[in-house]
């Protein structure tokens, strides 16, 4: 494990689902459906991409 | 037994009145991995110890080919009091090095989280220390209390 914080880098994607680097967190494809940030993910031939959805508001999350 | 150790995440923020000096946010979000039959998903969930049970999104079904239409169904409720329906299936979910089969609900969920890691699919198999300060989650795999780890002496 990393010993840093990882920052998610997630300004202008709200709403969208993110493909991460899985070691580094960065992003490697974004796009409106999980299954089209897969398959872009696919095309890029990301090894074990982790998946995340970014917040159409960027705000504090009280669930 | 090991204790596996993760990082927080860190999202950036934008200042808002109450918190102008806010620059991110620190969110206790992990990786998982989840299986059914041949598909699986590796998403970044978010350790909620105030949610029931674990939730993640309805495109992480349609992702791993589940059809839902005929799987039980629970109502849940977040902050707002708006009630909603998840529909469950039992996945294996893989944490780090601890794999395990548990119910996974799906639904659209609120804040559009990819997944919630709750009490029940997440909780009830770690002991789970979430130190903000050090930026550290540590979790220890722990037997679920409401399952009986190995058969009793009766059914041996």
């Amino acid at each position: 494990m990393s010993n840093k914080i990882r920052t998610v880098e997630l300004t202008g994607r709200a709403g969208n689902w993110v493909a991460l680097k899985s070691d580094s967190y960065a992003v490697i494809a974004e796009a409106g459906t999980l299954k089209e940030a897969a398959r872009k993910a696919r095309r890029l031939r990301a090894r074990n991409p982790i998946f995340a959805r970014v917040p159409r508001k960027d705000c504090a999350l009280i669930l | 037994m090991t204790t596996q150790r993760f990082r927080y995440v860190r999202i950036p923020a934008t200042a808002s009145e109450a918190f102008p000096d806010a620059a991110f946010y620190l969110r206790p979000l992990i990786p998982v991995t989840l299986t059914a039959g041949r598909k699986s998903a590796r998403l970044l969930a978010l350790i909620d110890s105030g949610a029931d049970n674990t939730l993640f999104s309805l495109q992480v079904a349609a992702m791993l080919g589940l059809n839902l239409r005929k799987a039980p169904a629970d109502s849940f409720c977040g902050t707002s009091g708006h009630e909603q329906v998840a529909r469950y299936r039992r996945l294996t979910v893989r944490v780090g090095t601890v794999g395990y089969p548990t119910l996974v609900g799906f639904a659209e969920l609120p804040c559009d989280v990819a997944g919630i890691l709750g009490q029940d699919g997440f909780f009830d198999r770690f002991t789970v220390t979430l130190d903000q300060a050090r930026g550290l989650i540590l979790l220890k795999h722990s037997r679920p209390l409401h399952r009986p780890a190995s058969p009793s002496p009766a059914t041996r």
